[in-house]
């Protein structure tokens, strides 16, 4: 713990876990990517040449760090834990000797317990050191990257100049990678571009270390102190079989979002002139006679069921066919969220009139059913992961996600979307503007977080059935959170002021958004209490804060 | 519609008329539950959506089967099993003749079995009392109207405390308690056990909240922090003058057998963390004399 040693010129590559307590998609406010931003935040000390053989003399930090005013630091005390030193041992014995060499330590250790991230921050200190500073400029930030791929793609590594020890004799096992005192450090950066190094058996163990420590599907960030932002952020993937086979899916997509733009344009042409798709959630008409909805319509007509009643409230547990839609030549003759198990009978709801009633069930049962899957809570999120380029080695393969700009990856997302569910008449983006505004309302009415993650899924579910449109969607959001505060307890006067406030910020009039109400209920097949792990994936995103 | 001929008028729901009818194709008798649907007020009626969507889950002897539902002429039709009568039109057919032991341990049975079903499956039903009880023809017990009913277990900030007809409700739901579970439709099922075996003499008739309470605890003594931690932090808490029990429940159960009072003591217990639960009051001495 030497004054001095905190003016040595270092650098530190430090691992540290760091986004184990966000557990969503990690913009969360916790998530500074450069808690160690600082110089002198921390630095390993190390152990005085009297100690120089007990190569289990823990190395801890410089005190002091917490004197910089302006570190922003989430988990101070992460950077003492046991784990961490222990983890650093190895490293201390290979500072042994070095009386004036800052140490660096390459933070690759991901023993927490509860790491599911790990950050890598390449710390320097405002000393004028050349290497320092010419990192500080574009053109070298782009030559590091380099450096670091050459690190990461070379099993030989001869090339690493990102951090480099001088001394080959030391036993490229112990070691991770160490710093000169400033005087070595220049010299050391003359040599940056010398390939092939003796010290370049020094990278090994970085690797290895980093390959054998971190878990599968951890990021790693690699930021720089003076800005702020990530250089790079990688993770480090088992490549195998499987990863193959994604590999080649992400290598095909380019191909297929040419194609998804073909369909976008087509879809949106169709959408403007028919003015709404054939699949969307339709309204009832109260004052209409003729209205007759009847559950359990179908049922009557199946012979391997014997009573036509129970087969509403049999949920279809197998696979589900949504049956195609009947071109609704007249308006009161259409059908909504017909759908038909495995088993060839289930129809959740049904919606025509008496004299059509015969016609539409033939038509009906000699229809092709699309495959319809299971509600995801998660899935609309996963479409935004964002683009990434798989660097694959032979040994390891990297990722690398893009960064766009807010409207390009808005376009990319919602083509995305697009892509994979190509049944729905809704972008991403509107779907999450119309999410949001459903939580604006709910931050009117005081509206319990539970209850809108239960409108959010009510929503959704809707949404991945195919049946939101144009003209329908604003209600359906509405009416979402309207059927979900009914079903939680809220007062008459609440709903009462909630439908005003409703009408007022979407727009629409009661008599339309109510018109929904039993069409959304049916359409879920009133399963209006949905099992928690469909609304807890919301109702956490809701608690942090973070839709 | 036309699937059912109307017969009679049975009486009248939370939300709307009940019928009597007869589907024209089985020649079945259900019974109709209409629910008015007003477009221009809060649609439709939370109660009707809670019925739905939990009945179409519950299927159980004890619970009232929910066949179908039927939307014409601006009107929500629910169609129910068909039952006799209600608990309390049975009490008033008894005209005070004592029930026999053998069937108040049965209907009580059944009552908990339901209970227990329902809430196996996360369903709270909040509105215990004899109107909603059904019983067939075989004396078979049902549980109906889940139109206050809920599902529980879900993080919601508060659950409503207005929730079952006072002469029901529990100490804890009386003093504003918004978080509640299965122990609310427990302290209910005391209450009715005891009716059961009074044949209709409610145990607790009070007038208001306060009345309630009072009776209450001139039965059970007045709750202290003691035997009730945490009591005074209810939302509508205010403390009661100390009152200790002065009559025995003999004298308030003089028809139910000594297990039957210790059952009913159990249900019977102010601090809800205290109350058995429906399984094992299945489990009570007093039910096993059935099996034996």
């Amino acid at each position: 713990m030497k004054h001095s040693d905190r003016h040595a010129n270092y650098r530190i590559l430090v691992a540290q876990n760091f986004l184990s307590n966000i557990s969503l998609s990690g913009d969360h406010d916790d998530t500074n990517l450069c808690i160690f931003k600082k110089p002198g935040f921390q630095k390993i000390s190390r152990p005085s040449p009297s100690t120089r053989d007990t190569s289990s003399q823990p190395v801890t930090f410089e005190k002091g760090f917490s004197e910089e005013p302006s570190i922003s630091i989430q988990k101070p005390s992460a950077t003492t834990r046991p784990d961490f030193h222990a983890s650093q041992n190895l490293y201390s014995q290979s500072q042994l000797g070095y009386h004036k060499a800052s140490a660096v330590t390459l933070g690759t250790q991901l023993s927490f317990p509860d790491t599911t991230s790990s950050l890598v921050l390449i710390e320097e200190n405002d000393e004028n050191v050349p290497y320092a500073q010419s990192t500080r400029t574009p053109g070298k930030q782009k030559s590091f990257l380099r450096k670091l791929v050459k690190i990461m793609s070379t099993d030989d590594m001869k090339a690493n100049r990102l951090i480099r020890g001088r001394q080959s004799s030391i036993d490229g096992a112990s070691i991770g990678m160490r710093q000169k005192d400033q005087s070595q450090e220049s010299q050391m950066t003359e040599d940056a571009m010398r390939p092939g190094s003796p010290l370049s058996l020094a990278q090994f163990p970085f690797l290895k270390r980093y390959r054998t420590s971190s878990d599968r599907g951890e990021r790693v960030y690699i930021c720089l102190e003076w800005s702020n932002y990530p250089m790079s952020i990688f993770c480090y993937r088992q490549f195998n079989a499987d990863e193959k086979e994604k590999e080649k899916k992400t290598q095909a997509t380019p191909m297929r979002i040419t194609l998804s733009r073909g369909i976008f344009q087509s879809s949106d042409r169709l959408r403007n002139t028919s003015g709404c798709s054939i699949d969307e959630l339709r309204p009832f008409n109260f004052g209409d006679k003729e209205d007759h909805l009847i559950f359990g319509q179908l049922f009557r007509r199946s012979r391997r069921m014997t009573s036509p009643f129970f087969m509403l409230f049999e949920r279809p547990k197998k696979l589900e066919r949504r049956a195609s839609h009947l071109q609704a030549d007249s308006s009161d003759r259409f059908l909504l969220s017909s759908s038909q198990t495995s088993a060839g009978a289930i129809r959740a709801f049904e919606h025509v009139s008496n004299d059509d009633e015969e016609i539409e069930m033939d038509d009906l049962e000699t229809m092709d059913g699309v495959a319809e899957k299971e509600y995801d809570p998660t899935a609309f999120d996963e479409v935004e992961m964002g683009r990434k380029t798989v660097v694959r080695l032979e040994t390891f393969s990297g990722t690398t996600f893009h960064f766009l700009n807010n409207a390009k990856a808005k376009t990319a997302m919602n083509e995305t979307f697009l892509e994979r569910y190509p049944h729905i008449h809704l972008t991403l983006s509107k779907l999450r503007s119309l999410k949001r505004e459903m939580w604006q309302l709910a931050k009117k009415e005081h509206i319990d977080e539970y209850t809108l993650a239960q409108a959010f899924c009510y929503f959704e579910q809707i949404v991945s059935k195919g049946l939101i449109s144009k003209t329908n969607r604003k209600c359906v959001a509405g009416v979402s959170l309207l059927v979900s505060m009914k079903l939680n307890d809220y007062s008459k006067q609440v709903v009462r002021k909630y439908l005003e406030h409703a009408e007022d910020q979407l727009r629409v009039s009661r008599h339309d958004l109510l018109s929904y109400e039993l069409p959304l209920c049916s359409a879920l097949k009133f399963d209006l209490f949905p099992i928690e792990s469909l609304v807890i994936p919301h109702y956490e995103k809701l608690i942090f804060d973070v839709t | 519609m036309q699937k059912y001929d109307k017969l009679d008028k049975i009486g009248e729901g939370t939300y709307g008329m009940v019928f009597k009818a007869r589907n024209k194709e089985t020649g079945e008798i259900v019974a109709l539950k209409r629910v008015r649907l007003d477009d221009d007020d809060e649609g439709v009626p939370s109660s009707a959506l809670r019925e739905i969507c939990l009945l179409r889950e519950l299927k159980h002897p004890n619970v009232v089967r929910l066949f179908d539902v039927v939307h014409s002429e601006g009107k929500l039709t629910l169609v129910f099993e068909f039952c006799e009568q209600d608990l309390k039109k049975f009490f008033d057919s008894m005209n005070l003749q004592p029930i026999e032991p053998s069937l108040v341990r049965s209907l009580m049975q059944q009552l908990l079995k339901g209970l227990y079903y329902c809430h196996s499956r996360h369903v709270l039903h909040r509105d215990l009392k004899p109107q909603n009880l059904l019983l067939d023809s075989s004396m078979q017990l049902k549980l109906a109207d889940f139109g206050l009913a809920r599902a529980f277990g879900v993080p919601v900030r508060c659950y409503s405390a207005e929730v079952v007809t006072l002469w029901y409700r529990p100490p804890d739901v009386l003093f504003g308690a918004k978080l509640y579970n299965c122990s609310i439709d427990m302290w209910s099922a005391g209450c009715i056990f005891a009716e059961i075996s009074n044949v209709g003499r409610p145990l607790f008739p009070g007038s208001d909240v306060d009345d309630q309470l009072k009776r209450i605890f001139k039965q059970l003594g007045t709750p202290n922090e003691d035997n009730w931690p945490a009591v005074s932090t209810l939302p509508d808490y205010k403390p009661f003058p100390t009152m200790h029990p002065s009559i025995s429940w003999s004298q308030i159960v003089p028809n139910l057998s000594s297990l039957g009072r210790d059952l009913l003591q159990k249900l019977l217990v102010c601090n809800p963390a205290g109350r058995m639960d429906s399984e094992s009051a299945l489990k009570h001495p007093y039910f096993s004399a059935i099996e034996n």
